[in-house]
């Protein structure tokens, strides 16, 4: 029911955003093992801009590799196909949605200070916790909102309305989506998402990351992105606060194996990675 | 549906059908390359196993495998395969990008291959077991822009992976070897026997020497029970020390007599300590068996050259101070007194004679012992009274003794009895010197002769300064004497009541004591009135 619906009301927005060319290009060919790193630089270079922030990020503190990249064919073998897609993935998404609408009701640059923050947090836990995908993670944390912006951009008024109905009533946002549109940001961002042809799991991860218990095939994705989600609105790392955050599933937590003091001994090397980071947050002209 | 519709989803189900077959194949390598590289226990082994698989996925031109030292600092080569040319054996990455590669920990290629310049691809390969970075693999390829993809990436940070799972094994192999073969060792070196028991008794590790002690001759122990082997005396103390440690939890040690081989008679000390695992669960017991038979002898023959010592001591003593005596009155006589002072020369005439006598009396008392000691000693039976020696004895004392009164207290009509004299007389003495020695301040004797049935006994009691309790059973030891030091000073060789005892269990008869320290003693000595 909630899916036709979603289903329906998605397929009625002509400009729904779609990658780049290049970028789908880029994604689908970084998903094929057999791909090349030849082949995929090929495929960047395509986009003279894309193939720009590429470098710029993988000469990023984030990735603090010691010497200068200066070739993308360097930085694909350098930084390994999976941080690769991730970059190319987050400034095409960046991009796309920097573009989009004016006065919106979400803040960009704090919107994606959150899911920066969520990424590297997702990433860590994975890392805890001796996960092989943590470079994934990072994408699932990056993209577990990106419903919110679709709201935000195409179905504007009805957005304002569940923000004011959520602040009016304290309900929280998810339930108040709910009340407005018949569904929620993490429904829309997940069906989006796997238009793009992004991996299932990433896709689950986002679709789930506010109800981990109801897939049993992405529990622990969904797991680590809700405890990250959760911990970003803990930590008060991001100025923008005034959404009470969501509340904690305990089956989750367990399973990310995280007590006070973990968290607290993260803590500051989460905050330096972030700061190290800030290269993926798209800075072009369009932006605000 | 629409033809699209179904064109549409035999693509996709193309696609998903080759995807899935991929990623079987995919686990297909990984499980072969688990299989290969984790079966290995040798470390050239896993090594060589490692450059065949990867010549199969790359054909490379030189792999040089490094481990670290210590931490994650030092590291030596400790395989080369491929190229040996000078050039390719020594490359190594800039350290600091070396140490990025590893905190990044998957296979990095440090080549860009579009640089027309490059001659080799180089590449890194960290060895990265869950736990801890073990090493990295430097690899050297032709330069080729084909050669880096998702798969091979994949592949290789498994293979990785499972060598550093296969040479932390091999380490841990080797050592828990090397500390078998060295506990096994010092399990055999140490000179005490160890036996190790579960909770039922079941024997879980002995050593050569506990078998040697307990005299197992037997090879499969291991596992059965200690009381197939340890039987009679040892076993039932063992049973005891068993179930002493599991009711109180606690070491407790013990001593008993064994015979391991025919007419071998050793004593074993035991400890016996509980086994604790790191949950302070007992899981069994320790024993450690020492054989006591040389130490005991040991202790036995230090205490006997104690006692000699002493006795040379003592006796040089005894023997000096008549001899002295004698000596200087001897020279007095003939230097100093006038040869018409017959008082004085009778008098220290009679001096020289109780010395003398004392001389005489201590060399008997040790011919006595000597006797003894070697089974010389008889007697000679003829008929007597008992109340005669009695007064005989009395009568060389009273003369002496200023101080001490005896009193005599017979009963009438006493039998007469069948005894060595002399040697009866011995006793006699002895006990009452003894009395007027252990009465410095003076006092009473009383000398009582009673029949008791068919025994005839004579009890000397004095007001002498009494024997301690704890000392009563012992003065009738050969050269002991009751220490007195901090009460009086009193000399002897600590030959008398042993003599006294010796003579009366010849006679068979007896001796007994019984005293209040400061109020007195009473020896009683008791002689069958027939003998049959």
């Amino acid at each position: 029911m909630e899916n036709q619906e979603l289903k329906k009301r998605l397929s009625s927005i002509r400009n729904l955003p779609t990658l780049s060319l290049v970028a789908n290009n880029v994604i689908k060919l970084t998903q094929n093992p057999d791909s090349t790193a030849f082949e995929i630089a090929e495929a960047i270079s395509q986009d003279q801009s894309l193939a720009t922030k590429v470098l710029k990020t993988a000469n990023s503190a984030y990735y603090g590799f010691p010497e200068k990249i200066t070739t993308i064919n360097y930085a694909i073998v350098v930084l390994g196909l999976n941080n690769i897609k991730n970059i190319v993935l987050s400034a095409s998404v960046m991009e796309r949605f920097s573009k989009i609408g004016k006065d919106m009701l979400l803040d960009r640059r704090e919107f994606w200070k959150h899911s920066l923050l969520c990424g590297i947090i997702s990433k860590r836990i994975s890392e805890h916790l001796g996960l092989k995908n943590s470079e994934e993670m990072f994408m699932c944390g990056i993209l577990h909102d990106f419903g919110k912006l679709i709201l935000d951009s195409f179905f504007h008024e009805e957005f304002a309305a569940a923000l004011e109905k959520s602040e009016e009533e304290s309900i929280t946002l998810l339930e108040a989506e709910k009340a407005t549109f018949g569904f929620n940001h993490s429904g829309v961002g997940a069906l989006l998402l796997k238009r793009w042809n992004l991996p299932p799991s990433l896709v689950k991860a986002v679709k789930f990351h506010h109800s981990p218990d109801e897939s049993l095939s992405a529990f622990r994705n969904a797991s680590i992105v809700h405890v990250a989600d959760y911990l970003c609105h803990r930590m008060n790392l991001e100025e923008n606060d005034a959404n009470s955050g969501p509340t904690l599933n305990k089956r989750a937590f367990k399973l990310t194996d995280l007590n006070s003091q973990k968290i607290k001994r993260m803590g500051p090397l989460i905050s330096k990675e972030f700061n190290a980071a800030t290269e993926f947050l798209y800075d072009g002209e369009d932006t605000i | 549906m629409k033809p699209v519709s179904i064109e549409k989803e035999h693509q996709f189900l193309t696609r998903t059908i080759s995807s899935l077959s991929d990623q079987i194949d995919l686990f297909a390598t990984f499980q072969d390359l688990s299989l290969k590289i984790i079966s290995q226990f040798d470390l050239e082994n896993i090594l060589e196993t490692f450059c065949n698989i990867l010549k199969e996925l790359m054909n490379y031109q030189s792999v040089s495998t490094y481990l670290f030292v210590e931490g994650e600092i030092l590291y030596k080569r400790v395989h080369h395969s491929g190229d040996t040319s000078r050039r390719q054996r020594g490359i190594i990455p800039d350290p600091k990008i070396l140490k990025w590669v590893m905190s990044q920990g998957r296979w990095t290629v440090l080549t860009d291959f579009q640089d027309e310049n490059a001659g080799y691809l180089l590449s890194v390969l960290p060895l990265k077991a869950p736990n801890q970075l073990l090493g990295f693999v430097i690899i050297t390829t032709e330069v080729s822009p084909s050669l880096y993809n998702q798969k091979l990436s994949s592949i290789l940070n498994f293979l990785g992976s499972q060598t550093a799972i296969a040479i932390e094994n091999q380490e841990l192999y080797s050592r828990t070897n090397h500390s078998n073969a060295y506990m096994t060792n010092m399990l055999e070196s140490i000179s005490n026997g160890i036996m190790a028991t579960d909770m039922e008794g079941r024997i879980t590790l002995i050593n050569k020497n506990a078998t040697a002690i307990t005299g197992i001759n037997s090879k499969q122990i291991i596992g059965k029970h200690y009381y197939n082997f340890l039987k009679n005396d040892l076993g039932k103390e063992i049973k005891q020390l068993c179930s002493t440690i599991k009711n109180k939890g606690f070491a407790i040690e013990s001593m008993v007599n064994h015979s391991p081989y025919k007419e071998v008679d050793i004593i074993i000390g035991i400890s016996a300590s509980p086994l604790t695992d790191n949950t302070e669960n007992t899981i069994g017991i320790i024993y450690v068996f020492r054989d006591l038979s040389a130490s005991k002898e040991i202790e036995r023959l230090t205490k006997l050259d104690e006692i000699k010592s002493e006795l040379v001591s003592n006796v040089s003593h005894e023997l000096r101070t008549p001899l002295s005596i004698i000596k200087s009155y001897s020279e007095a006589l003939i230097n100093q007194v006038e040869p018409e002072d017959h008082k004085t020369r009778e008098k220290f005439l009679s001096v020289i004679g109780d010395e003398t006598d004392r001389l005489s009396n201590i060399v008997s008392n040790l011919l006595d012992i000597s006797r003894i000691e070697s089974g010389k000693f008889t007697l000679y039976f003829n008929k007597t009274k008992l109340e005669d020696i009695v007064n005989s004895v009395i009568s060389v004392f009273k003369t002496k003794s200023a101080n001490i009164n005896i009193f005599t207290d017979f009963q009438k009509n006493l039998p007469p009895i069948e005894a060595d004299e002399d040697k009866i007389r011995e006793v006699l003495i002895n006990l009452v010197a003894n009395s007027i020695k252990f009465s410095p301040m003076g006092g009473t004797i009383n000398i009582a002769v009673v029949t008791q049935d068919d025994l005839i006994c004579c009890s000397v009691s004095d007001t002498g300064i009494g024997i301690p309790k704890d000392q009563l059973d012992r003065i009738f030891e050969k050269f002991y004497r009751v220490d007195n030091s901090d009460t009086y000073e009193i000399e002897g060789t600590g030959l008398g009541l042993s003599i006294v005892k010796h003579i009366m269990d010849a006679h068979q008869g007896g001796i007994t004591v019984d005293s209040i320290m400061g109020k007195g003693s009473v020896f009683s000595i008791y002689l069958p009135i027939t003998r049959g």
